[in-house]
């Protein structure tokens, strides 16, 4: 880990100003992920500007939604009553991801801008273009167990790890962001890219950008909801894949639905496809299988993950019938 | 730049104030500033558990918080709890949830939050609350009762008579294990290795003066300056087994990526790191040698290019006329395969030394993580040129092994060199990447093998076609136990003809080294192998046991190879988990869950038999031991050992107190220090129980024979007529004349100063001690995301006279979850490359709490004919549980005609099997060709 200086901000103003002011720094906030790759040489800020103990710790009621501060500890979110009342499906998430100690410390923010576990990203003995541009991808041609099968380009195939993000994108999370340029708000599903020809850049955030909140808007039948996350051991696994689904049932009938998949793409991937196919048909095994497919139409599986497509589409109907069987 | 910083926090209470570097950890603040070594380090990447510590109220992994951030902080650590006092301590003591002692510290702070938390936790609750600790040793069972019991100790089970809790247990939990990394004397400097990259190819440029520039970096070695100064690497057993010399460091080419390039020395490992960082290396890439069945035919890419072939061993039986009828004739034959992937014992402790030289003296001192100190002695002795009487290793708490340090390595030995040379203190602590890419690696196996039966299932003959890759760099006995598996293959049935073919190749990969036996391949092949023979002769796998599984009247019985199996269960350990599973049952539920809702159930058997305490494996086939009577009338226990989680200290002071009718408090076990112990073999190799078990009662019949006589001579009673009776030494006829042992300890020693009553026993093991036991279990496979979950898992053994049923129900429970692991999740892996994939415990999937099933027990005691009637069984249930829950999970996966041959079973490959069940036969080959 090279050197760096240590900075503990005052206010979100003041860290704002101290990254922005210095193109080497960076926001720490849990490091359960930046610390890890500094380790790595992944990650080699000359600055850090610690943004955990802001006070932007609480989570709170807005008008039927919520609103959660951008270092509130992935551990309270998932206890939270008001999340595990309205929001099952990101408790859920929370609870399938790391391990307890993790969460203790993990924040909102940081968890949204967890970067993929790419072990070619992660190895910097190896070409990667995410780590540095233009050096190639060693995952083509490569490992591909946990890489995409969505919109990945020739440039990156990497997922985005996070598992809250994609129970986020579902509930049409909005996240607040201060930069230094003012404070702005955009829907999470648009701060994340797919990598195209930029792979270094996982999200349309600019330097000094700070997440300071995320916004869940006003969603009843999001009480039905659920994550399923498909991995090979309980802690401390990746998803292969993973599916955050909300259901409103008319009788037999889809009213509504949200659906987001996870380990499939370089960002959490809003299933819009499926959803469109969904709503208004029948709540049948078969249609949730035909909205998978549909929503899978796009997927270029690379040699080692062509088992990806199998395993989403069965998640997809198995999360999706689950939810409609406790609606009966 | 790097300036120093003040924090300030509380740390078990107490304000501390200090100067820190932003980017030192947490963990290492606390264990390397302020001494607080209970917090442990194993993965360093948030994954493992073991830096558990409480900060501001909450637990949190320390290895990723650094100390700046814990500024005003009130943290917590193992030792500011109340010791073994606790009640979650004193209840891992009761529930035996303690082996090693190396992940302890971590469970007592994450268990301590979960039981504030959750005061009444079901058993779900503790195991999710858990599943960021992991151990490696206990299979959770105790740890997940010991949660239990002390939430509600009305819940605890009974007592034990028979299973005395653990005397290591209070150290470890008091966090007062002192494991290799928490030594550190005054003026220890610090090593980091600087490793290939690339898997094969030619150093063309190492250019260190960036790296010995650097400030607080005393040296900088290469392989010129260390390898001419190396004497013989090998090990004990190998030292005349010709092959390219293993050497320090990689001098012109490099054979897998983690080869060792060159070591720097510095003020703290953080600079070391830094340093290492600044060493300039190039190398031309060549390209790998990485499958090993190409790898025997290849006479182009060779890992060796001197040696003109990359087979490194070649051994055949022959195919005798009755046996090759057999496998062409035979009304039945069937040929199956068996791939078993690449694995990493990945104990919970890395490896590390710390080695000291004192040129004055001439001394040379290690403390190590290790399973064999006087080995280790005599190899560094051999390495650094210092005498082997100039040389003593130390090893108090060893943070598990598994076989990975049974023989010293390569960069242990290297650093003991290093030491030599600059006559330092030298601390090398091994970095969990160092661990999974440049350890040791284990299993990689291929086994084809051909069966002959008659029609009514009974085996004629088989063949074994055995082949095994042992990396760049063969290493230990592992090289002699290759062709013991096709040895042992037919294992305990009746299979009259049998021959195999072993071959063992170079490739470029980390070397193979021992994990949990090295012979496991036998059992974990046959048993998969005969599922599918029965799958392909269309009998129930338990049917065709059944039929060929040795009985009770048909020991002893001579194998084909000559071994002679006796003192065995199988037949009966086989029904016993028939019985359990209520067998009949099970298949009857599986045919009406997959009729009426789908739904896959597998069940699983496999029978293992396990050779211990092999008397053909020198040096390891013998022991000393020596007792002492202290002037206080205590009986000290000095052995060789060098445990690490299997309770020795504890198990041989049994084995030493009834012997000699004393209380087992009365006797302490020392072992871990080449200068107090006399030389012996280690822990290993199944051997303990037997072997130093054997070596106890020796030294303690020596010890009794000169204790009666001086009790004789004390009472005025023939020595006949004297026997050890609870503590003391009395007439037989006359129940009040006694003598106790400290009088007689005081006797001797007035005969001089030094003297003291003492005595050695030696013991040399028989060629074989087995060891057998049956594993069953149930699955069910989730048809549509390829997931695996264990409903029951039964094990029926035979490991003869339990010295301690907790830690033999321990070690089993350990080794099946370990060969769990192997079944469904773990696996290392390497790129097209040579790249290695696995580089930490996020990749190498160790299984949690969560995939830990409940295990029940049966023991049978049939005694082996060695003097305690034990035997060893510390490997097997890592072998029987790989093969089990794979014949679980292949038997449901048969049901939709989906078919698997190699682990481990991990989703991907699952619905890979499904995907391809519909493409081919879903029955296996029928009469293949016969074997060449």
């Amino acid at each position: 880990m090279i050197p760096f200086e240590y900075l503990r901000a005052g206010d979100p103003a003041e860290a704002v100003a101290a990254v922005a002011g210095r193109p080497g720094a960076a926001f720490l906030g849990g490091g359960t992920n930046l610390v890890d790759h500094m380790k790595l040489g992944v990650a080699g800020p000359d600055l850090l500007v610690d943004v955990s103990r802001l006070p932007l710790d609480r989570v709170e009621e807005t008008a039927g939604g919520l609103r959660i501060g951008a270092a509130v500890r992935n551990s309270d979110l998932a206890a939270h009553p008001l999340v595990r009342e309205r929001y099952p499906v990101l408790a859920r998430a929370l609870l399938s991801g790391a391990s307890g100690q993790l969460r203790n410390v993990a924040t909102t923010a940081g968890n949204l801008l967890q970067r993929t576990r790419c072990p070619y990203f992660q190895d910097v003995t190896t070409p990667c273009n995410k780590r540095v541009p233009g050096s190639g991808c060693s995952a083509a041609g490569g490992y591909t167990r946990y890489h995409a099968i969505l919109g990945a380009s020739e440039h990156c195939v990497a997922t985005h790890p996070s598992d809250m993000a994609v129970a986020m994108v579902a509930l049409d999370a909005v996240v607040a962001v201060l930069g230094p340029g003012g404070a702005r708000t955009l829907p999470l599903a648009e701060l994340y890219r797919l990598p195209g020809d930029a792979p270094q850049r996982d999200t349309v955030l600019e330097h000094g950008d700070l997440i300071i909140a995320v916004e869940l808007p006003h969603l009843p039948f999001a009480r039905r909801s659920a994550y399923r996350k498909v991995r090979d051991r309980a802690s401390f696994s990746f998803a292969l894949v993973s599916v955050a689904a909300a259901l409103d049932l008319d009788g037999g009938l889809v009213r509504d639905v949200r659906l987001a998949l996870g380990g499939v793409a370089h960002k959490p991937w809003r299933a819009t496809r499926a959803e469109a196919e969904l709503r208004g048909g029948p709540a049948t095994e078969d249609a949730f299988r035909r909205a998978a497919e549909a929503e899978l139409a796009a997927a270029r599986p690379l040699p080692g993950n062509a088992f990806k497509v199998a395993m989403t589409r069965n998640a997809v109907v198995a999360t999706l019938r689950a939810l409609a069987e406790e609606g009966r | 730049m790097a300036e120093r910083m003040t924090v300030e926090m509380k740390v078990n209470g107490r304000p501390v104030r200090a100067e820190v570097s932003p980017r030192t950890s947490l963990a290492d603040f606390l264990r390397e500033e302020r001494r607080l070594t209970a917090t442990q380090l194993a993965c360093e990447e948030g994954v493992c558990g073991a830096c558990t510590v409480s900060m501001d109220g909450a637990t949190v992994l320390s290895c990723l918080v650094l100390a700046v951030q814990a500024e005003g902080a009130e943290v917590w650590t193992a030792e500011g709890l109340d010791g073994a006092a606790a009640p979650l301590a004193e209840a891992l003591h009761a529930e035996h949830g303690i082996q090693c002692g190396y992940c302890t510290p971590g469970i007592l702070m994450r268990g301590g939050e979960l039981l504030k938390e959750q005061p009444a936790p079901s058993e779900r609750d503790i195991r999710l609350g858990l599943c960021g600790n992991l151990c490696r040793c206990t299979g959770y069972a105790g740890i997940v009762e010991a949660v239990a019991a002390a939430a509600d100790p009305a819940a605890a089970p009974g007592e034990r008579g028979a299973a005395p809790a653990r005397r290591e247990d209070e150290r470890l939990l008091a966090g007062r294990g002192e494991f290799v990394n928490d030594v550190s004397p005054p003026g220890t400097l610090h090593v980091a290795f600087l490793r290939s990259t690339v898997a094969a190819g030619r150093i063309t440029r190492l250019e260190t003066g960036a790296a010995r520039a650097l400030e607080g970096v005393v040296a900088v070695f290469t392989a010129a300056d260390l390898n001419p100064r190396a004497g013989d690497m090998r090990p004990t057993p190998l030292l005349n087994a010709a092959e390219p010399p293993l050497l320090p460091l990689a001098a012109d080419r490099v054979r897998f990526a983690g080869e060792p390039l060159a070591l720097v020395v510095a003020g703290d490992r953080y600079l070391a790191a830094d340093a290492v960082d600044l060493i300039e290396v190039e190398i031309e890439p060549e390209p790998p040698v990485l499958d090993p069945g190409g790898a025997v035919e290849d006479t182009d890419r060779l890992v060796y290019a001197e040696t003109g072939s990359n087979l490194y061993q070649e051994l055949t039986s022959p195919i005798r006329p009755k046996l090759r009828r057999a496998l062409e004739d035979a009304p039945q034959v069937v040929r199956a395969t068996s791939r078993q992937q690449r694995q990493a014992n990945a104990p919970l402790e890395t490896r590390g030394v710390v080695a000291s030289y004192d040129p004055d003296t001439g001394e040379l001192v290690a403390s190590l993580s290790t399973q064999n100190p006087h080995e280790a002695k005599l190899a560094i002795s051999r390495v650094s040129g210092v005498p082997a009487e100039q040389v003593r290793v130390t090893a108090r708490d060893v943070g598990g092994s598994f076989g990975l340090k049974v023989w010293t390595g390569r960069d242990e030995l290297t650093v003991a060199l290093a030491a030599r040379v600059l006559g330092r203190t030298l601390k090398w602590i091994e970095t969990r990447q160092e661990n999974l890419t440049a350890s040791g690696h284990a299993r990689m196996d291929v086994g084809e093998a051909t069966f002959a039966l008659d029609e009514q299932g009974r085996i004629l003959g088989c063949h074994l076609d055995h082949l095994e890759d042992t990396g760049a760099y063969p290493l230990g006995v592992v090289g002699k136990a290759g062709p013991f598996v096709g040895m042992v293959f037919t294992g305990p049935y009746r299979i009259p003809l049998h021959a195999f073919r072993f071959r063992s190749v170079r490739t470029n990969t980390c070397p193979r080294g021992a994990y949990r036996g090295p012979w496991a391949f036998a059992t974990v092949a046959r048993e998969q192998m005969l599922d599918e023979v029965a799958r392909a002769v269309g009998m129930d796998p338990l049917e065709l046991r059944r039929r060929n599984v040795l009985g009770p009247d048909e020991l002893p019985y001579t194998m084909p190879t000559r071994l002679v199996l006796d003192h065995v269960t199988p037949a009966q350990t086989l029904e016993e988990v028939a019985a359990r599973l209520d067998y009949p049952e099970v298949r009857l539920r599986q045919r009406r869950l997959l009729a009426e809702e789908g739904r896959l159930i597998g069940v699983g058997i496999a029978i293992g038999l396990e050779p211990s305490s092999i008397g053909t494996m020198q040096p390891i086939d013998r022991d000393t031991a020596r007792l002492r009577v202290e002037l206080d009338g205590t009986i000290t226990a000095y052995l060789a050992t060098g445990a690490g989680g299997q309770g020795v200290e504890t198990t041989m002071a049994q084995v030493v107190a009834a012997e000699l009718d004393v209380d087992l408090d009365a006797v302490r076990v020392v072992q871990g220090d080449t200068d107090a112990t006399p030389y012996g073999r280690g822990t290993g190799a199944s051997g303990t129980a037997v072997i130093t078990g054997s070596a106890c009662r020796a030294a303690a019949a020596e010890l009794l024979t000169m204790a009666k006589e001086l009790a004789a001579e004390h009472l005025g009673v023939p020595a006949e007529r004297v026997e050890p009776r609870r503590g003391v030494l009395a007439d037989r006829q006359d129940p009040g004349a006694a003598v106790s042992w400290a009088e007689l300890a005081k006797t001797v020693s007035a005969h001089g100063p030094g003297e003291r009553l003492e005595a050695l026993g030696r013991y040399k093991a028989p060629p074989m001690t087995w060891s057998n036991a049956c594993h069953g279990c149930v699955v069910e496979v989730d048809r549509e995301l390829g997931t695996v979950r264990i409903e029951r898992y039964v094990v029926a053994e035979d490991c003869g006279r339990m010295i301690n049923a907790k830690v033999v129900e321990g070690q089993i429970a350990g080794g099946v979850l370990q060969g769990i692991g192997g079944a469904l999740l773990e696996e290392v892996r390497y790129d097209a490359q040579g790249r290695p994939l696995t580089r930490g415990l996020a990749e190498y999937a160790v299984p949690t709490t969560l995939e830990a099933p409940a295990i029940e027990f049966v023991h049978i005691e049939t005694p082996s004919p060695t003097p305690g009637g034990h035997k060893g069984m510390g490997q097997g249930g890592a072998a029987g549980a790989l093969a089990c829950v794979f014949n679980a999970v292949a038997d449901a996966l048969a049901q939709v005609g989906a078919r698997v041959d190699r682990t481990p079973l991990d989703p991907a490959r699952i619905l890979t099997a499904f995907a391809e069940a519909g493409s081919r036969s879903p029955r296996p080959a029928a009469r293949p060709p016969s074997p060449s």
